[in-house]
């Protein structure tokens, strides 16, 4: 007979074993954009941001402001956009939100055209121990595909 | 059995334990705040990129104050770090501070880089190091008079 407490240890770490088998949720969402230049894929990506109704907030170099500006990658830039509506109904639920705002896509260009990638906030929220808090980040995952889609059509 | 399930336990707890983000919480406004965690970023070779006042931005709208400014941080190398271990990495450029009031104190608080060391082995010394740097920050922030 398996005595009370080694039965709950056993039952913890089962189900923390459970979780771990279910996280499957990727850390990055990613898209290509075949044959698009760093202005171009910028250009669609901000607006497939409007169209979703999201607002853009700023773009910059992966380096802005940490080298000169002549100096700035050219092929490396952020955008960053948001939902104010989204944003505030986050933060009145929990502040750990903040790890995921604002939105923001990292773009490359390479040679076969930009890609785009997202931290998936679904995957960040796994960690917070706030299931309350999934089915927004759910949402803004299913936003983030929508647009980072729309702007490789 | 018993010091096996034990060990098990305790590993998971530990990994859970170690899964937070770093942060230091100091009495003072928003403003002095700013000011003091720009002088701790200059003291190691950081920059101050961009400071996201969500708070102005969500009451300028009519939505109620959230007391939350974000504060993107970094250095060059911290780019061509990430090119050299993995692009990927990119995407957590440059770095998030999150500054929230706490009663008549400010907290300031990094994102969670263990959760990306785990997910990312190959890229662990270098996020060590990042997350590191924060810590030291943050640590020169608290004692900032």
């Amino acid at each position: 007979m398996m005595p009370a407490l080694t039965k709950s240890l056993v039952i913890l770490l089962f189900s923390a074993v459970a979780r771990i088998a279910e996280a499957a949720e990727p850390a990055l969402l990613t898209q290509i954009l075949p044959g698009r230049s760093l202005e171009q894929a910028t250009e669609v990506l901000k607006q497939s941001i409007l169209a979703h109704n999201y607002t853009f907030v700023r773009q910059q170099a992966i380096d802005s402001r940490l080298v000169p500006v002549e100096w700035e990658a050219k092929s490396v830039r952020i955008v960053y956009f948001c939902n104010f509506d989204m944003m505030d109904a986050a933060l009145r639920r929990n502040n750990l939100t903040t790890q995921i705002m604002p939105c923001r896509v990292t773009l490359i260009e390479g040679d076969k055209g930009t890609n785009l990638i997202v931290v998936n906030p679904a995957w960040i929220s796994e960690q917070w121990n706030a299931p309350e808090l999934q089915p927004g980040c759910l949402q803004l995952k299913a936003d983030y595909l929508a647009i980072l889609a729309e702007a490789a059509l | 059995m018993k010091n096996a399930v034990f060990a098990l336990t305790l590993f998971v707890a530990t990994a859970q334990a170690l899964a937070s983000p770093v942060s230091a919480s100091k009495v003072g406004t928003m403003q002095t705040a700013l000011d003091d965690l720009s002088l701790a970023l200059i003291d190691h070779g950081y920059e101050l990129v961009k400071v996201q006042p969500i708070d102005h931005a969500l009451v300028k709208r009519g939505y109620a104050d959230p007391g939350i400014r974000l504060a993107f941080v970094g250095k060059e190398e911290q780019v061509q770090q990430a090119l050299a271990t993995d692009p990927a990495l990119l995407s957590l450029l440059p770095l998030r501070l999150t500054l929230e009031k706490e009663a008549d104190a400010i907290r300031i608080s990094s994102d969670d880089l263990a959760q990306w060391r785990e997910r990312m082995p190959s890229s662990g010394p270098v996020l060590q190091k990042w997350e590191d740097e924060l810590a030291a920050i943050l640590s020169d922030y608290r004692g900032i008079e």
